[in-house]
């Protein structure tokens, strides 16, 4: 268990969190998340002394290969891959020695059993005491089949009756493809582990600036105040990308955009921007306001199923000056695909802060750039100074950069200098990059540590899951029901389809240019 | 690609960004002394387009001076339409403002491309226009000509700024730009009209009393002698003269009645308020320290005998003297100062509206109806 009872070494009031000894299973471990993301994270967690010495990773798959084979393109992809560069070639010669692999089908009962063996013998000689975390970074089909597994193998302990020890389980994105498959999923799950064992990762929880945002708008007293419909005119959360599908064109014609990037990233940004106080940072304490977020969004009815939601596929264009192509002719896509890469909606939500104020979401492949942001569009101020002619001045903007180049930026007008007085919109920007003149760490590494610390905070519980999906879920049914639109219907390189900006021209409004 | 005014590092598209990230960052490490260091500053973005030509050297000097009042970000594209090959060149570099003692510059990203590659120009620089700033589009080439790389660049741009001195036909300019705001939602400015707002303060400043304008609508003659000494890449000389008197012709009421162009001087025949006849001559002449085109002399006469001359000094041109008369009295010669190399200022102010100057959209519609008007 993580430290948590008064300890006479730790001076009250620092934020001391230190990790007990474990050992992380990776399934798929053959796959890029594990090669890009995972072991990187470890290996920088470890390097910056964040996990306990007695730590060791076992990678899961079905490809044979053996601990050296697989150290090795661990090692390259740590080259490769981590935030620290260049690879600390010392550090990596002990590193590497908690790394193994262990190869078996996710449905061989056998495996398991091999692997419970692996596991006691690495506790005897590292000195893991038996923790676990089993990261399910495979296809959402293989969830229950693993958690079965694991659970028949005595891999997952039973709470009630094993107390000096702890198994927890993280689950990558998507959970479930709707509501019905959600709750499925969930009743699975619940058969062979509690709720508390579930970590659900959306890897946007962990970036430094999703988290600060609570602290940006709860420890300054200068934002909260003007943080409602009095003063807010709308929202834009836009999670864009300049990639393509890539090599995920079967993964992709299953899920689509809504499921690979709406229903979580997106909707997991509404929710923070928008909820109350949480009454403190306990993990539930903050999830309760997220939730409530998530319960007050107004259901799409039939007019707004069409008025209110945008979906697109891109076609051929260009990025960076080279041609691309569009998303039917991608490998393993289909040519007459119906699938979308772009959705843009207005929402609404009904409580007390927020009515009346419009949420609008956009998220899409093969856009312009690659950018994910937050922008609190504030209303124009009264009277009429300053404004020329008749058009009124630039709205003031806060925006959340979350990625890339991490801050906070405010546009406010400027006067001109000079004797005339015209008003020139100007931006106050903090970047995290200049401020603290170090990369912050990844995500990953974020989240990982705190699921071995036990904390679930930024992890989704399982009710901000069902309310996503029950918002989401009708405009997948109604999607289904008709007919595909005219697919393609926005050319790559650009903003997206015609209709997203339709929809805020509707209400005199723009997107914003990233 | 023109000799930039710091070293142009070419990159792909995809490393603009970064390559900049790396310029900046080298400037504000490596200079430990201070001596170099420089800020890097933006106040909205600029896209320049012009075809590769005498002229891009031209408006690369204007984004200069532009930048020397308020640094931006400059994306300068040039079109090289000799080249029939599928040629794309991205550069970055630091634009220093010319000022002395001054540490601030900005971004220079630079993209040339031939005439089939064209089409990826937006495609470019969409990626790279600084959010939250406005972005103003110099568009530099002649808008009779249909540009289909103008109406993509012109979806994501704050103000549209043409130059009429790229046209060859003042009065299809005119309706083309007036054809433009019907049909698109950006406002428009113009080179050239920015070009006369020393001027046209000036006329303001001087006939602000009400003695004085009732003088002004007696109007019986006025004369304007400019520079008609081209260059290369400015030869259109009449164009400020054309727009300052019309500008003046159409706020005062007058209607044209006929003009004539005899020897190269073009003189424009008004019926006034109160069909008084009023005549305006515009006069070429070659005086080499003002710009091309630049007004140097403004001359008027009223019915009532009034007479104000407003003339720049050849030794110091950003001097006027007004000397005012009548048959009675000659008042004291009074000095005005335009602003030094004014450009940057002038067009930054005008670019900083936020509409489409009335009095500009009232000139055009002048200019529109000036039907067989040579510019040369």
């Amino acid at each position: 268990m993580s430290i948590s009872s008064p300890n006479p070494l730790l001076e009250s009031g620092q934020q001391t969190r230190l990790s007990d000894p474990c050992i992380i299973v990776i399934f798929g471990a053959t796959g890029d998340l594990t090669a890009r993301k995972l072991v990187p994270a470890l290996y920088n967690l470890a390097r910056e002394g964040q996990l306990s010495s007695q730590f060791a990773c076992i990678g899961f798959a079905r490809k044979p290969k053996s601990n050296e084979d697989f150290r090795a393109e661990m090692k390259k992809a740590v080259g490769d891959f981590s935030r620290v560069k260049p690879l600390d070639e010392s550090f990596w010669q002990h590193f590497e020695q908690q790394i193994f692999y262990h190869i078996s089908e996710f449905h061989d009962d056998e495996g398991y059993s091999k692997l419970k063996k692996v596991l006691e013998e690495i506790d005897v000689r590292l000195g893991t005491r038996g923790n676990r975390v089993f990261y399910l970074s495979t296809q959402p089909s293989f969830f229950t089949l693993i958690a079965e597994k694991l659970h028949k193998a005595g891999l997952i302990y039973d709470e009630s009756q094993v107390k000096d020890k702890w198994s927890r389980v993280i689950i990558e994105k998507p959970f479930g493809h709707d509501l019905t498959s959600a709750l499925a999923l969930q009743h699975e799950l619940l058969q062979y582990m509690k709720e508390n064992q579930i970590y659900r990762i959306d890897h946007y929880l962990g970036k430094e600036t999703v988290q600060n945002i609570l602290v940006f708008r709860f420890a300054n007293s200068l934002f909260e105040s003007l943080w409602n419909n009095r003063y807010i005119d709308h929202v834009q959360i836009t999670v864009a990308e300049d990639l393509g599908i890539g090599g995920r064109g079967k993964y992709f014609e299953e899920a689509g955009l809504l499921r690979d990037m709406l229903q979580n990233h997106t909707m997991q940004l509404l929710s923070l921007i928008s909820m109350e106080p949480p009454v403190s940072l306990d993990a539930n304490a903050v999830r309760d306001e997220k939730v409530k977020v998530l319960q007050a969004l107004r259901p799409f009815g039939p007019k707004e199923l069409e008025s209110c939601c945008v979906r697109g596929q891109y076609g051929s264009g260009f990025i960076d000056g080279d041609t691309v192509l569009g998303y039917r002719q991608e490998k393993d896509v289909n040519p007459k695909s119906c699938v979308e890469t772009f959705i843009a909606l207005k929402l609404y939500i009904d409580n007390w802060r927020w009515d009346g104020v419009p949420f609008y979401l956009r998220s899409g492949k093969r856009l312009p750039k690659k950018s994910s942001e937050i922008a609190i569009v504030f209303k124009d101020p009264p009277g009429v100074l300053f404004q020329l002619a008749g058009k009124r001045n630039e709205p003031n903007v806060l925006v959340v950069r979350i990625q890339p180049d991490e801050g906070i930026a405010l546009r406010i007008n400027c006067k001109v200098p000079g004797p005339s007085s015209p008003t020139l919109p100007v931006k106050m920007d903090f970047r995290y990059g200049s401020y603290f003149g170090m990369a912050p760490p990844e995500a990953y590494e974020r989240l990982i540590l705190d699921c071995i610390l036990g904390d679930s905070t930024l992890f989704a519980r399982e009710d901000e899951v069902f309310n996503s999906w029950k918002l989401l879920t009708p405009l997948l049914d109604h999607w289904a029901k008709n007919s595909c639109p005219a697919f393609p219907n926005y050319q790559a390189g650009t903003w997206g389809p015609s209709a997203a900006d339709e929809m805020l021209a509707r209400d005199n409004r723009k997107w914003r240019l990233l | 690609m023109e000799a930039p005014v710091n070293d142009v590092k070419f990159v792909p598209p995809h490393q603009i960004e970064k390559q900049l990230s790396d310029i900046w960052e080298s400037l504000s490490t490596t200079q430990t002394d201070g001596k170099n260091r420089r800020m890097r500053a933006c106040l909205f973005n600029l896209i320049l387009v012009t075809d590769k030509n005498a002229r891009a050297a031209y408006i690369r000097g204007i984004a200069e001076r532009v930048i020397e009042k308020f640094p931006s970000r400059i994306l300068f594209v040039t079109i090289d339409r000799e080249n029939k090959e599928d040629l794309l060149l991205t550069g970055v570099s630091v634009l220093n403002v010319k000022e002395a003692a001054s540490d601030i510059a900005c971004d220079l990203i630079e993209c040339e491309v031939s005439s089939v590659s064209a089409v990826r120009v937006p495609f470019i620089l969409l990626p790279h226009l600084l959010p939250d700033l406005p972005v103003y589009l110099l568009w530099a080439e002649d808008p009779i000509l249909d540009n289909p790389l103008a109406y993509q660049l012109e979806k994501f741009t704050t103000r549209l700024i043409f130059d009429s001195e790229s046209t060859s036909n003042l009065p299809l300019f005119a309706k083309s730009l007036l054809h433009h705001l019907e049909v698109s939602q950006c406002d428009i400015a113009d080179l050239n009209w920015a070009r006369t707002e020393s001027w046209r303060t000036l006329l303001i400043a001087t006939f602000r009393s009400t003695k004085r304008l009732a003088e002004l609508h007696d109007t019986r003659t006025i004369k304007l002698i400019y520079n008609a000494k081209s260059t290369d890449f400015f030869c259109h000389t009449r164009i400020q003269s054309i727009y300052l008197q019309g500008w003046l012709a159409g706020q005062l009421g007058w209607v044209l009645k006929e003009f004539d162009v005899v020897s190269k001087e073009i003189s424009f025949h008004y019926e006034g308020p109160k069909n008084q006849p009023i005549e305006i001559r515009l006069i070429p002449e070659e005086h080499p320290e003002v710009a091309p085109g630049s007004i140097s002399t403004f001359e008027l006469s009223t019915y009532s005998g009034q007479h104000f001359l407003f003339t720049r000094n050849p030794q110091a041109s950003y001097q006027v003297t007004l000397y005012i008369s009548s048959k009675e009295t000659c008042e004291m010669p009074t000095q005005f100062l335009f602003s030094k190399g004014s450009i940057g200022q002038t067009l930054v102010k005008e670019i900083c509206q936020r509409q489409t100057s009335h009095h500009y959209l009232q000139l055009l519609r002048f200019v529109a109806g000036l039907e067989g008007l040579s510019l040369c």
